[in-house]
């Protein structure tokens, strides 16, 4: 029973220590895509010609 | 070896605008920087996780709604060449439209027939861009948004490709091609069916505007729900008009009861009437600093700030005001460590009349290039009303006289008396310089630019450079035509040297 409860401290350790980490990786990765700008890079090159796509696909009750 | 010498410019691509990378401001500042765009995702964040599928159905309807992808983009541009105390107050006040407009975005989404009928749709009551809210202080239940800021005038912010969209489509049906393209973007948003289809009722001004007058016939065809037009006086300033704005004030009231069902709440309108007048109270000593040299307020943000409170908030929204105290804060920090917070400026400058919506970011390269500091532009001096709180039926004046002081109103159809309250501004505001906005397709302000370059006589302290712009269409006079002529005045006229000359002649037609 002792050592079940010790694998899942470890194995539950494990885990956190994996979150810790990938909750710091965010920063780094976070200040690399501000720096370098790959937001708007991403939404100009290529979000915003696809929604184009779609908007001009649309059928609209076009009248005066 | 010679080491080429790096330029601003260098940081964009051409053509485009999109900059390679985002810009260096010594450490303490560029970090200041990034923290505040993670701020402004969690804005956007919170803004999606207000009803998620309707954004999102939104965000895929509507080619405006698409344009607003473009505003951290956006913000960049109006932060360029920022630091300091200066920086501090532009992020606080972008914060504070970011949440406000997205709050006005997400109900509109929410109130939205098309993605299926709802409760929210009829506690809505949708006012035209020129008028705020405060009215609707006596009507807790209900919500108000705009007919056309976010489809027109906001939209060609962000991104100037999105009015000529809508501005072919009426050009399209043979309607004049020299109409005010706000109106005719208005239309344009009508014809291709591009209203969220939200509102229990609509409230509209009026205005002495031809293209104004002519296109809301049409727009009006598509707003299936009674609507109340405002008809208040222009001659504001002769008291005899007060009995009849009064009289027009409670007939909006009746409106809006019968439109709802929703009853006038007094005590709730009064305790909305004070919170608008602390709005108006803090802009005021924001302006007692905007005079000194040690002022943080300036370039492209102050004036869109003031916009975003007279068109959305009027005591309303908390954000507008915990903003105000913060950079209030801000700005008195400044003042007593006499902190130079705009350390490139050579001159100061006022912008006066219709500017063109697509280089909102016009102040910023102002600065940048020839070290003009914009302080005001003309919208920060719309509204700006206090409103009596003694009797119900001087408040209704008092926000009558709000509605009469509105955007453009005031200024542009509102007389040449009011259209030459610049000079004044500029004293009082210590500039040297007037910008004065051609707005090619403004005939209020058209007809007035002979009355306008007369009074220049009586002022000759003050250099006025006149910039043509087609408001809301790049396409005629593009920014770097409104570049040029600003080259032009201060090699020819002044007679000086650009601070950057990467900056003065560059293409970005086709960016955002």
């Amino acid at each position: 029973m002792q050592a079940c409860w010790t694998l899942t401290i470890t194995k539950g350790g494990n885990a956190m220590k994996k979150l810790m980490l990938a909750a710091l990786a965010v920063v780094p990765a976070s200040m690399v895509i501000y720096w370098w700008n790959l937001d708007n890079k991403l939404i100009f090159y290529v979000v915003r010609p696809i929604l184009n796509k779609i908007y001009d696909s649309q059928k609209r009750d076009v009248k005066l | 070896m010679i080491k080429k010498e790096k330029l601003s410019r260098d940081r964009f691509y051409d053509k485009t605008g999109i900059a390679k990378h985002r810009e260096w401001r010594g450490l303490k500042d560029t970090f200041y920087d990034y923290t505040q765009w993670v701020v402004n995702l969690g804005i956007m964040g919170a803004f999606v996780a207000k009803s998620p599928i309707r954004i999102m159905r939104g965000m895929i309807e509507y080619r405006w709604f698409g344009s607003y992808l473009g505003s951290l983009h956006w913000i960049d541009k109006c932060m360029e060449g920022l630091e300091g105390p200066a920086l501090r107050v532009a992020h606080t006040q972008m914060h504070a439209i970011m949440n406000t407009a997205t709050n006005h975005i997400a109900n509109m989404m929410k109130g939205d027939r098309r993605f299926g009928d709802t409760k929210e749709a009829s506690k809505q009551v949708i006012f035209e861009e020129t008028m705020g809210p405060e009215i609707l202080g006596g009507f807790p239940k209900l919500t108000p948004t705009l007919m056309e800021a976010m489809q027109g005038l906001v939209g060609a912010y962000m991104d100037q490709t999105l009015p000529p969209h809508y501005i072919d489509a009426v050009e399209h049906y043979g309607l004049p091609s020299d109409s005010c393209r706000l109106s005719a973007t208005t239309v344009g948003v009508a014809i291709l069916d591009d209203y969220p289809r939200n509102g229990a009722c609509l409230i509209v001004n009026n205005m002495p505007c031809d293209s104004s007058t002519m296109n809301s016939q049409l727009v009006r065809r598509r707003f299936d729900i009674p609507e109340f037009i405002g008809s208040l006086p222009m001659r504001w300033e002769d008291e005899k008009t007060d009995k009849y704005a009064l009289s027009r004030m409670k007939k909006m009231i009746s409106f809006i009861e019968e439109s709802t069902g929703e009853s006038f709440d007094e005590k709730a309108f009064f305790e909305m009437m004070e919170k608008h007048n602390i709005e108006v109270e803090d802009e005021q000593a924001q302006w007692e600093y905007m005079a000194t040299p040690y002022t943080p307020y300036g370039a492209s943000i102050v004036n869109l700030f003031h916009t975003t409170m007279y068109a959305f908030s009027g005591g309303r929204v908390p954000a507008i005001n915990r903003a105000q105290k913060k950079c209030l804060e801000i700005a008195k920090k400044a003042y007593e460590d006499k902190v130079n917070c705009f350390p490139k400026a050579r001159h100061r400058a006022i912008i006066w009349a219709g500017p063109g919506c697509y280089f909102f970011h016009f102040a910023n390269w102002l600065y940048n290039c020839w070290g003009i500091l914009v302080i005001a532009q003309m919208d920060n001096f719309e509204g700006c009303t206090l409103i009596p709180t003694d009797s119900l039926d001087n408040a209704l004046v008092g926000v009558a006289k709000s509605y009469e002081h509105g955007i453009m109103r005031r200024h542009l159809t509102g007389g040449y008396e009011h259209l030459l309250e610049f000079w004044e501004l500029a004293r009082r505001f210590n500039c040297d310089i007037v910008v004065m906005n051609e707005d090619i397709t403004c005939k209020g302000a058209l007809g007035l630019s002979g009355v306008v370059n007369d009074s220049m006589k009586n002022y000759p302290e003050i250099k006025m450079m006149t910039i043509p712009n087609d408001l809301f269409d790049h396409r005629t006079i593009s920014r770097n035509d409104m570049r040029r002529e600003v080259n032009s005045f201060m090699t020819a006229v002044m007679q000086e040297e650009p601070l950057d000359a990467s900056l003065l002649d560059f293409d970005d037609y086709e960016g955002w």
